[in-house]
């Protein structure tokens, strides 16, 4: 039997196995009432926050920092004692201290009108209050914003192929484990911030996905800007919104976050020792509901160059 | 109802609510079984679709534009799975493996899951999307890279390891026989 035919006999039989399971499954009335009523509230919800948004934005006083500055002078470069790492793993070939210079310098040059960014005094890295001594933890960026430490947190553990892999202190195994039959290796990133200085706690909120032991690692990026995230909506003690990501810094030097028909300035990615990705950090104004039907990462090469785009609002990754 | 202004806009909302109505008509069976494999729970199941749905049509002057409009509402469907994962991996204390090494659905007893559904919840969430979307929904890789925000070769690598696994836990799949056989006996149409 060739490949192709063997395919072919794969999908159909999964397809049939799977029609099998759904075939006597109840399924309810059709709900579209209640859809119709929900869309409309939902609707007017998103007209609503976008109008409060905007006068919100018209009365804020000009605060601290432009969009996100990179640290303490705008241009992306860190200062005295910003950079730094804490590995609190008890595994090896995770660097402690990695290098967070950004690989390029970007002229500031605002496009999103009177962006004003402040953050709270509190970050909400407390959600985890102490570090798991069985993780490999690199703090691959940090800065500061009217104040403020920002730190951009990996954090890289082992955990049971059958428990719901998360960041913090439950179910984690020690590094040593990585690539043994039955377990899965995570790698989890996320931004904290708040009035400590960094480098103390490694603890924070972060989103992240795993690879199964066959895997042994973290998952490479294999599309020139294949992961990002974006914090949710603005609440009082998250009255920022943010844009984390990782992209293949071999072509990708630079990235600028495009909401509407407005940019933000391009910021630089940041590297980590023996690995070949780079991560960025774009902090924007409370994003509204209006705001996520229209977003998204731009990427951009050494020359400026747009490398890749990736819509925020549907998750289409576009090619260039 | 909404406050439907003019005339002209009055007309225009109920073409598009009449739109909408049928789509919805025609693809909420279609979606829930999708969503059914997504989750594994049929209550889920139509709240995963109900939300996605209701996504929709706060958006839908803009979407009924779509080229392709089952693409979009498909990948809201994902969106909104992912999103439930993300929620709970952030409200939930995680306990140990359950005794058996598995990972039961709720509301449902285990005696009464098919082996293949059992395996299908073991996959990792995005593992377990790309089988349905490609094996189910019989996108083609590149679709499925396209709901998934990913690339091709992520789909193609997330399949083979998705099918690896199928093969190795409670699935085997019987491919010269063009059927697959559950530990549980069940078989397919050869």
């Amino acid at each position: 039997m060739s490949d192709e035919s063997e395919h072919d006999d794969l999908n159909q039989a999964l397809h049939n196995a799977f029609g099998a399971e759904v075939a006597d499954l109840e399924i309810g009335a059709t709900p579209v009432g209640a859809v119709m009523k929900a869309g409309d509230t939902l609707r007017t919800k998103r007209r609503l926050t976008t109008v409060s948004g905007v006068a919100a934005l018209a009365v804020l006083p000009v605060a601290a920092v432009a969009i996100f500055a990179g640290g303490t002078g705008g241009n992306g470069k860190l200062g005295p004692g910003e950079a730094g790492g804490a590995n609190h793993g008890k595994g090896p070939a995770v660097p402690t201290a990695p290098a967070t210079v950004p690989r390029t310098t970007i002229p500031p040059a605002a496009l999103i009108p009177s962006p004003t960014v402040t953050l709270p005094p509190q970050g909400v890295g407390v959600l985890y209050a102490k570090p798991n001594p069985d993780d490999a933890y690199t703090v691959v960026a940090s800065g500061t914003i009217g104040g403020q430490h920002w730190r951009l947190v990996r954090d890289l553990f082992v955990a049971s192929l059958y428990v719901a892999p998360s960041p913090g202190p439950d179910n984690h195994l020690p590094m040593s484990q990585r690539g043994r039959a039955g377990t899965q290796a995570c790698d989890f990133t996320g931004l904290q911030w708040g009035d400590r200085p960094p480098g103390t706690l490694p603890d924070f909120s972060a989103g992240g996905g795993c690879n199964p032991a066959a895997d042994g690692d973290v998952e490479r990026v294999t599309s020139p800007m294949m992961q990002a995230s974006r914090s949710g909506t603005p609440t009082k003690d998250l009255p920022v919104s943010y844009f984390i990501g990782r992209v293949d810094s071999s072509k990708i030097t630079s990235v600028a976050v495009i909401i509407g028909s407005k940019s933000t300035t391009r910021q630089p990615i940041y590297s980590v020792p023996g690995e070949g990705d780079g991560y960025y950090v774009v902090f924007v104004p409370p994003l509204t509901f209006q705001d996520e039907e229209s977003m998204g990462v731009t990427g951009y090469d050494a020359a400026g160059h747009v490398v890749a785009h990736l819509d925020m609002s549907t998750r289409a990754p576009v090619a260039h | 109802m909404r406050d439907r202004g003019g005339g002209g806009a009055s007309d225009a909302d109920a073409e598009a609510d009449a739109e909408f109505q049928a789509y919805m008509a025609a693809r909420w069976p279609v979606l829930v079984r999708t969503a059914f494999l997504l989750t594994g729970d049929r209550f889920l199941a139509e709240d995963l679709a109900q939300t996605a749905l209701t996504r929709v049509y706060a958006s839908w002057r803009r979407v009924r534009r779509a080229d392709d409009v089952d693409a979009y509402v498909r990948r809201v469907l994902v969106n909104a799975n992912a999103g439930r994962f993300r929620k709970r991996r952030v409200a939930e204390h995680l306990v140990a493996a359950p005794a058996d090494g598995r990972m039961h659905l709720p509301h449902e007893p285990i005696a009464e899951r098919s082996a293949l559904m059992a395996a299908l919840a073991e996959l990792p969430a995005r593992q377990r999307a790309v089988v349905v979307l490609r094996y189910w929904e019989d996108l083609s890789e590149r679709e499925v890279a396209a709901v998934l925000g990913c690339s091709v070769g992520t789909v193609k690598s997330q399949a083979s390891k998705a099918l690896a696994r199928l093969r190795t836990s409670a699935v085997l799949v019987d491919v010269d026989r063009g059927s697959i056989v559950a530990e549980s006996g069940r078989r397919e149409p050869e």
